[in-house]
């Protein structure tokens, strides 16, 4: 992924090659991109062609309607947090991996309940293992800490996550819900049904020796219906589902859980603008419950509209957190790209 | 736009995943698969032989039906072969491959005969009987672990682990063979005289106690696979490991676990081979059963009840083809193309089953 | 020392079976096919070239000895490249698992092998053709100059046609572009698709024809190693089984084939010339237990493979996955 910086110079580039009188086919998502570069635009709508408009004549929410089929709001909300305090304080985290490297390089922030910390930077600079460190699937360095603060910010009731398993976690009661980046390869098992991808958590529950299945039939069904999955039946392999449906039954799954923390890694990757869009209502709808959520995202736009604060990675370091709504995409492009001088967590 | 008719290079077959496929499919496409196999089967008897196919199969048939004790026997072979492949079902649905159940049943097998060589009729028989299953599955699940901890802790391949483990055992099979043995030429029937560690009659043939544990096996075996929360472990983890990890599941401590009961069921075999059918042992005493059962247990998808059918007709393939061999002085490796060529034809049509083709020019066919 | 050179002129053709089978077995799994049916295929190929040679010196009037020894090697690289094909087709064609396929694989090779030599058997329990003499002829003039020159050119030539196999091996691996193409098929096909390379093609012919060199194992074990005798037993199984385990031993590389291949027939002979060299007499049942050495190295072989975890020693990154590209 480019940053709006990088963006800027390849468009320059296309533009010259169109001068130069070649024909340029660019396939994007990002709709003001289309706008900006292209002279027509053709749209695809699930494999099939649904028309050719000119650029100058289109706006946002025309092509949006031709790849969606109907009129789409494309505004996302940005409340302000509600009954904000302290949920998780990362500290000093670092991560050395097989070959040596150090993915993450001392990170540290707080997150808030009740508020959306966004995670921005160019995929590959350390935010697979962010999660995955707070989530206790990853091997941190020695000196990093992960203190979880149950409802207020009392040291008194705090919890390390460093050093225990994911079971360990959940046994302590915390309800840290994770959609991973890798949905059929992490999130979920592609060859089982949503039923049997529902008790991936919660099979462990009651002192029986055989599986409950009749919770997890009850909340596939729940989540079907109030989330829209497309799928001949709950019992249809979910890997045989679309994209967007597969990240549907992912995150309703983790937001069924009642989570205190909540993170996402690409959300909304490969997703249909539609699904999107169901996608940052759902996490609005968390964070005014209370949740803190952590969301790594690659759009821009984005990120600045949907988040309260930005922490920006590079090169595995925290290079800067700003505040959503006074931030804007050239600036986090920026912090994207170059590592500050007094790299730290500083709040600007 | 103007229309410029492009010719479309499209390839004659097109391979597409099937989004589902209906029992009946499945079914269907099985059925002419071994329909399929048993012409080329056929040919394969006619041009090398010369002789009536059909005949040859009515032959065939008699080596399992012909008699009552024909079909007793092929049920004795069955129990053998159907026992390692539920053994095996566990493992093979947490992805480990397994292809060590050779070495496991022979060392269960070794330790049944070790008690036997040692206190057979030293001790009452309710103490010998519990010590011969004991240390059978102890033998067994020890073979089944010391692979599966090398996995766990530092993932060492498990395929060709288990597979030298059976050389492993041959050897020292074989050296306990010839320390019996003594001068003689061969081992013998073990305990000759007292008995002692035979499995008593029961419906006039002591094997039928090994029929009776594998009917068992296999309906608990598909129990265990199918409701416990142990078989959805293994499932996630024979999946994907990365879910499994997200899961909170120990993946280490689910894969050493699991081989354990796989190889202690295939220690269990060697108990029963030895005290229920052959009362002796032998480095042949599993008989390339542990092979043909990762066949077996693959192609049931690890459903035990079909490991029972796909079992049968491997067993049926093989008395058939020793039958052959008799009334038209073949010789029984025939039974070894005929089943080979029957599982290519089964193995191929899987693809048939997950996949479809599209011929050239045949459009928007109904999915 | 008299003992040490019969060790090493023992071990050395034994290698040579072996490191035929593992040959080829290392340029199927460079594409990303792991073929368990090199037992199997072994035994296609040991037949084929024993019964070819055979029947052509049981028929021809005035049998031709190079003639003969082509015709062997022909027919066994045929008959092995025809069970190539059949696990070809369906593991690469029809995305058949391949342990599986592997597995039944042997089973129809042994089979074959032995229905067929049931036939030539005619009722006895061994039988023998006499183009072993030709396999077995030693290097002339140089075998002959003392110990080293017994220890060095003392074997027939498809030992030394198994030295230069593994170099040409490896100089095509390493060093030419269709190497580099096959390593890309293994190591990550949808990116060596996208490359341009035909994934396929690729596969197969690396199947097929390491199918070939491995049946050239069977080949030797029969015409050369064996004496040109051929019986009805299990030997030839156990024999490709080794090859497998040399593969990992050798972390895929051919020319540590060359070595490796030598060390397991060391090893292999261990139980017969060390206690010989050592100057005592062990029962029969101890020899039992020694002729587990080879196995028990492999095995220490793979778990230290496994510990030390270095990039250059692991196997094919697709190793025994089923490639389809509209699966990417």
């Amino acid at each position: 992924m480019l940053t709006p910086q990088e963006t800027d110079r390849l468009f320059a580039v296309l533009k010259n090659m169109r001068a130069d009188g070649k024909s340029i086919i660019i396939i994007t998502h990002k709709l003001h991109e289309v706008l900006s570069i292209s002279d027509r635009v053709s749209i695809l709508r699930k494999g099939e062609y649904a028309g050719t408009v000119d650029t100058d004549m289109a706006t946002e929410s025309s092509l949006t309607e031709l790849m969606v089929g109907k009129k789409v709001e494309l505004n996302i909300e940005c409340p302000e947090p509600v009954n904000r305090h302290l949920r998780l304080n990362v500290h000093n985290l670092s991560v050395t991996n097989a070959e040596g490297v150090r993915v993450l390089d001392s990170i540290s922030f707080e997150a808030f309940s009740g508020e959306i910390l966004g995670i921005a930077g160019i995929s590959g600079n350390g935010q697979k293992e962010l999660l995955e460190a707070i989530a206790g699937l990853q091997h941190v360095d020695a000196g990093s800490s992960v203190v979880y603060y149950p409802d207020d910010d009392r040291d008194s009731t705090a919890e390390q996550l460093i050093g225990k398993t994911p079971k360990d976690i959940r046994d302590m009661g915390v309800h840290l819900s994770f959609v991973p980046e890798d949905r059929l390869g992490m999130g979920l098992v592609g060859s089982m049904s949503m039923v049997d991808n529902m008790m991936l958590k919660s099979y462990t529950s009651g002192h029986s020796p055989f599986a409950d299945r009749k919770a997890p039939r009850h909340l596939a069904e729940e989540i079907k219906d109030s989330l829209g999955v497309v799928t001949p039946s709950i019992n249809t392999p979910v890997s045989r589902l679309s994209g967007g449906n597969v990240q549907k039954v992912l995150v309703g799954r983790e937001i069924a859980d009642a989570p205190s923390v909540l993170m996402t890694a690409y959300a909304v990757r490969g997703l249909d603008i539609h699904t999107s869009y169901t996608i940052y209502h759902l996490l609005n709808e968390q964070k005014q419950k209370g949740v803190a959520i952590i969301y790594v995202g690659e759009d821009l736009d984005v990120l600045v509209d949907l988040c309260d604060r930005i922490l920006v990675l590079c090169d595995g370091k925290n290079n800067g957190i700003v505040e959503g709504r006074k931030t804007s995409k050239e600036e986090l492009g920026l912090l994207m790209t170059s590592l500050q001088e007094n790299h730290g967590g500083t709040d600007r | 736009m103007s229309q410029i008719n492009t010719a479309v290079h499209e390839p004659l077959l097109r391979v597409v995943k099937r989004s589902e496929s209906t029992m009946k499919q499945k079914v269907l496409v099985r059925a002419a698969a071994i329909l399929l196999a048993l012409i080329v089967d056929a040919l394969f008897i006619f041009f090398i032989t010369g002789l009536n196919p059909i005949a040859v199969y009515t032959t065939m048939f008699q080596g399992t039906f012909s008699t009552a004790m024909r079909f007793s026997w092929a049920l004795r072979d069955l129990a053998s072969l159907l026992l390692i492949g539920v053994a095996l079902a566990p493992a093979f649905k947490m992805r480990f491959w397994n292809t060590g159940a050779e070495g496991q049943v022979l060392v269960g097998a070794l330790a049944t005969a070790a008690v036997m060589v040692y206190y057979g009729g030293k001790v009452p028989n309710w103490l010998l009987y519990s010590a011969m299953l004991i240390a059978s599955i102890l033998a067994g699940a020890l073979w089944g672990f010391i692979p599966a901890w090398f996995k766990a802790h530092f993932n060492t391949n498990e395929t060709l682990f288990t597979l030298m483990m059976n050389y492993v055992a041959i050897q020292i099979v074989a050296c306990f063979v010839n320390i019996w043995r003594g001068q003689a030429s061969g081992l013998g029937k073990l305990n000759m005289k007292s008995k002692a560690g035979w499995f008593p009659q029961f419906f006039g043939q002591r094997y039928n106690i090994n029929l009776l544990v594998v009917v068992l096996l296999v309906v608990l075996m598909y129990c265990y696979l199918r409701y416990s929360k142990q078989g959805y472990e293994i499932a996630v983890v024979g999946e994907s490991e990365n879910t499994a990890r997200y899961a909170g599941i120990n993946v280490g401590k689910v894969i050493i676990r699991t081989m354990i009961i796989s190889g202690a069921l295939c220690g269990l075999t060697g108990f029963l081979i030895v005290g229920g059918r052959d009362q002796t042992i032998s480095t042949g005493t599993a008989g390339g059963n542990g092979f043909t059962a990762i066949i077996v247990a693959w192609l049931s998808k690890f459903n035990t009840f079909t490991m029972a059918l796909i079992s049968f007709l491997l067993i049926f393939l093989d008395k058939g083809a020793m039958e052959i061999a008799s009334a038209y002085a073949l010789n029984d490796f025939a039974s070894d193309i005929i089943a080979g060529i029957i599982l290519f034809f089964i193995l191929g049509s899987e693809f048939f089953i997950n996949y479809k083709l599209i011929v050239r020019g045949i459009h928007k066919e109904v999915r | 020392m008299d003992t040490l050179i019969a060790w090493v002129s023992r071990a050395i053709p034994f290698g040579t079976i072996i490191m035929y089978g593992a040959l080829g077995e290392i340029l199927t799994q460079k594409s990303g096919n792991l073929n368990l049916g090199v037992p199997g295929i072994m035994y296609l190929g040991g037949f084929a070239g024993f019964a070819s040679a055979y029947l052509y010196e049981n028929t021809a009037a005035n049998p031709n000895t190079v003639f003969c020894i082509v015709l062997a090697l022909c027919c066994a690289f045929a008959a092995s490249v025809i069970g190539g094909m059949i696990y070809s087709f369906l593991t690469i064609t029809l995305r058949a698992n391949q342990n599986v396929t592997g597995l039944a694989l042997t089973t129809f090779g042994m089979g074959v092998a032995n229905f067929f030599g049931v036939y030539i058997l005619d009722g006895r329990t061994a039988t023998q053709t006499m183009i072993y003499k030709a396999f077995q002829t030693r290097v002339p003039v140089l075998s002959g100059l003392g110990i080293p020159g017994q220890l060095l050119f003392g074997y027939g030539f498809m030992v030394y046609a198994a030295i230069a196999l593994a170099i040409v091996l490896h100089i095509f691996l390493n060093r030419t572009r269709s190497g580099l193409n096959l390593r890309a098929v293994g190591e990550n096909p949808a990116t060596a698709d996208a490359a341009g390379i035909n994934v396929t093609r690729y596969k197969y012919l690396a199947t097929c024809i390491g199918a070939g060199i491995s049946g050239l194992g069977g080949l030797y074990y029969v015409l050369d190693y064996n004496q040109g005798i051929w019986a009805t037993t299990g030997q030839i199984e156990a024999l490709g089984w080794l090859a497998v385990a040399l593969v990992i031993f050798t972390t895929w590389k051919p020319l540590s084939a060359i070595w490796g291949s030598y060390l397991f027939g060391v090893l292999y002979w261990l139980y017969q010339f060390l206690p010989a060299l050592l100057g005592f007499s062990v029962p029969g049942y101890v020899t039992d237990l020694i002729q587990m050495v080879p196995y028990v190295v492999t095995i220490a072989v793979l778990i230290i493979t496994s510990l030390r975890k270095k990039r250059e020693d692991q196997p094919p990154a697709s190793l025994g996955l089923a490639y389809f590209r509209e699966e990417r």
